[in-house]
């Protein structure tokens, strides 16, 4: 047994995978619109439904859309794999959820403390919500020099796939 | 203090909004495929639900009440969830176009995740302060991402295990799920 460390190797965690539909091309660069994942039958049905409106899903989708250069010959409609790292996903969801819900908590409660009043409160929790936002954009701003998360576009997407 | 963390716990483990309450059972179904995704789900379902808890107190203290409105509050509370949401989505969409970028392809509906709703309403039955109510949401949530972690965990476990075909995909999640509920009534002599 001449076994060393260097033999074994770390294994990459599987992408996040995605669907995503193209919906235009632009310079060149795919305009791919995210599929809404359904959790279940009646969110796939709210996710397939096309009307557009302020607040509906569609209208929220199309804000989503966004551009990747793409080496496939794909068409509008053509509908495509993209894969990110759990890692880069995690960080995201961390900095733009946790960063402003830890603001706002830490407000409300500094605000109890002080003045022991809901008013003044709920006042403090929604600065701190506020201040967390700043922060987040601090975090960003920050991060604009690394290199960020990228989408890796894994091939076309099968009529029954989904995200996952 | 001792209350608040108390009432915490209580929330989070005894009274756990999916395996006591059976509430956002879709969720816990449809997205525990993976951890980190369930875990993503976690971070962006506690984040709504602690904020439209926020204003959903605010609008049962100073408008339901007062105005005698009780017969409104589900549809109200439906709004206000709806619009926490999607006022979110456009601040991040507006403070971070790149991380907005990155969950697009992921992020589930959460408007209409029960779980959100029934954790408002079950602030509504609590007669709270404002504090209290929102510690008491956003312990409700941890306890829901807590769950949601773990049964991703099993479930990934569970895929790579030969099960009979009787009982193979959703049969074997939903009894694993109630071991999971028996194993977390050991908590209810924590507090109530």
């Amino acid at each position: 047994m001449n076994t060393t460390l260097s033999t074994f190797r770390p294994v990459a965690a599987p992408l996040v995978e995605g669907v995503a539909r193209v919906v235009a091309f632009d310079n060149g660069l795919a305009v791919l619109e995210p599929e809404q994942r359904g959790t279940c039958a009646g969110c796939g049905a709210a996710a397939r439904c096309e009307s557009q409106g302020i607040g509906s899903l569609a209208a929220r989708l199309a804000q989503r859309r966004f551009t990747l250069p793409t080496g496939l010959a794909l068409r509008v409609g053509d509908r495509v794999r993209l894969g990110v790292t759990p890692c880069s996903l995690l960080e995201a969801s961390a900095i733009v959820y946790v960063l402003p819900l830890l603001g706002s908590l830490l407000a409300a409660a500094l605000a109890q403390w002080r003045w022991a009043s809901d008013a003044a409160c709920l006042g403090a929790a929604l600065a701190g919500l506020a201040a967390g936002f700043l922060c987040v954009r601090g975090v960003e701003a920050w991060r604009a020099g690394r290199a960020g998360p990228e989408f890796e576009l894994l091939g076309l997407a099968g009529p029954d796939e989904s995200s996952r | 203090m001792r209350e608040y963390l108390l009432m915490m716990l209580g929330a989070a483990l005894v009274n756990n909004v999916i395996l006591a309450r059976f509430l956002g059972l879709c969720s816990f179904m449809g997205v525990t495929t993976r951890i980190d995704t369930s875990l993503g789900m976690g971070f962006a379902t506690t984040f709504v639900i602690t904020v439209s808890s926020m204003i959903d107190w605010a609008v049962e203290a100073w408008l339901l009440e007062p105005l005698e409105l009780g017969y409104l509050r589900t549809v109200t509370f439906i709004m206000v969830i709806a619009a926490a949401v999607q006022f979110t989505e456009m601040v991040i969409r507006k403070v971070s176009p790149t991380l907005f970028r990155t969950l697009g392809i992921y992020l589930p509906l959460i408007t209409t995740n029960c779980a959100v709703l029934g954790v408002a309403l079950l602030l509504v039955e609590g007669r709270m302060g404002f504090l209290a109510s929102v510690l008491f949401a956003f312990a409700s949530s941890v306890g829901y991402s807590l769950v949601m972690v773990i049964f991703a965990g099993l479930r990934e476990r569970l895929a790579l295990t030969q099960a009979p075909l009787l009982i193979e995909g959703p049969p074997l999640g939903f009894i694993t799920a109630s071991i999971l509920a028996l194993a977390f009534m050991g908590f209810s002599g924590i507090s109530t």
